[in-house]
C-alpha cells in the first residue's frame, strides 16, 4: 500500500515490477540483517572485545578479496546494463573465482584455529564465519546459475533483473563481512 | 570504460578504509576509541557499498539510474 501510494498516479495501478522486486529484496536483506546482527551481538555479549589469536594476514587478505569480488560483481551488472556481454561474463566469472578463494580462506582459518568450538570465542567465531560462509556459498551457486543463463543468451540492457538481484545479494554478503571482519579480527587490537 | 568509473572509485575508497582500519586497530591502544573508530569505518564502508553498489537510491527513484 505504501509503495503504491508513493508512485505517480498513472503508475499506481501498475507499479514497476523490477522496482517491487528490488524493494522485496531489500526487505529480505533487512530480515537477514537481524539474524547477522544477533550473532554480532552475541560475540560482544560473550567475549566483550577480547579475542583469541587469529591469522591477521589471512583475515586482511580474504577481506580484500571479498571487497574486490564486489567490484567485479558491480562491473558485471553495469556491463549487462549497457549490453556489454563479454565484460559481464568476465565479471561474473571473476566474482565466482574470488568467492571460492574467500571460502577457501575461511576453510584455512578454520583448520588452523588455535581454539575449539567449545570455548566462548570459538563458538562465536565458528558460528559467525560459518553463517557468513554459507551465504557466500549460496551466493556462488546463484552467480553460477546467472552465468549459465547469460552464456545461453539471456539478459540484455532491458531485461537483467536476475543478474542485478544476484549481484545485490553478493554485495549484501560483502556488507555483512564489513562488520564481521573488525568484530572478529581487529577490535581487540592487532 | 567510463561506465565503470564510479565503481572503481568506490573500490579505491573501500580499499583505503580497510587499510586505515587495520592500521587504526594496530596503533590505537584505548579500547573504547578503537571500538568506536572501527564501528564508524565499518558503517562508512557499508554505506558506500549499499549506496553505490546495491543502488539503494533506485528503491525510491526507480530504475532510470544507470
Amino acid at each position: 500500500m505504501a509503495v503504491a501510494a508513493s508512485l505517480p498516479a498513472e503508475h499506481a495501478a501498475h507499479p514497476d515490477p523490477v522496482r517491487l522486486k528490488r524493494i522485496g529484496l531489500w526487505l529480505f536483506f533487512f530480515s537477514e540483517s537481524i539474524l547477522f546482527g544477533l550473532f554480532l551481538s552475541a560475540r560482544f555479549y560473550l567475549e566483550g572485545i577480547e579475542a583469541e589469536h587469529l591469522d591477521q594476514a589471512l583475515g586482511l587478505g580474504i577481506t580484500i578479496i571479498l571487497l574486490l569480488s564486489s567490484v567485479t560483481a558491480y562491473t558485471a551488472e553495469t556491463a549487462i546494463e549497457h549490453d556489454r556481454r563479454g565484460i559481464a561474463v568476465l565479471g561474473l566469472v571473476l566474482t565466482i573465482l574470488l568467492g571460492l578463494v574467500f571460502a577457501a580462506g575461511v576453510g584455512v582459518e578454520w583448520s588452523t584455529a588455535e581454539f575449539s568450538r567449545h570455548e566462548a570465542f570459538g563458538t562465536v567465531f565458528f558460528s559467525m564465519t560459518g553463517l557468513h560462509a554459507s551465504h557466500v556459498v549460496s551466493g556462488i551457486v546463484l552467480l553460477v546459475l546467472a552465468l549459465i543463463q547469460l552464456l545461453r543468451g539471456r539478459f540484455s540492457s532491458k531485461d537483467h533483473w536476475p543478474i542485478s538481484g544476484v549481484v545485490m545479494y553478493w554485495h549484501f554478503v560483502d556488507v555483512v563481512w564489513v562488520f564481521y571482519y573488525p568484530a572478529l579480527y581487529l577490535v581487540q587490537g592487532v | 570504460m567510463g561506465i565503470f568509473r564510479i565503481g572503481w572509485l568506490v573500490a579505491v575508497g573501500l580499499a583505503i578504509l580497510t587499510v586505515v582500519e587495520y592500521i587504526f586497530a594496530a596503533e590505537v591502544a584505548d579500547a573504547t576509541a578503537r571500538f568506536l573508530g572501527l564501528a564508524a569505518s565499518a558503517g562508512l564502508k557499508a554505506g558506500l557499498i549499499m549506496w553505490f553498489f546495491m543502488h539503494l537510491p533506485r528503491v525510491w527513484r526507480g530504475e532510470e539510474v544507470h
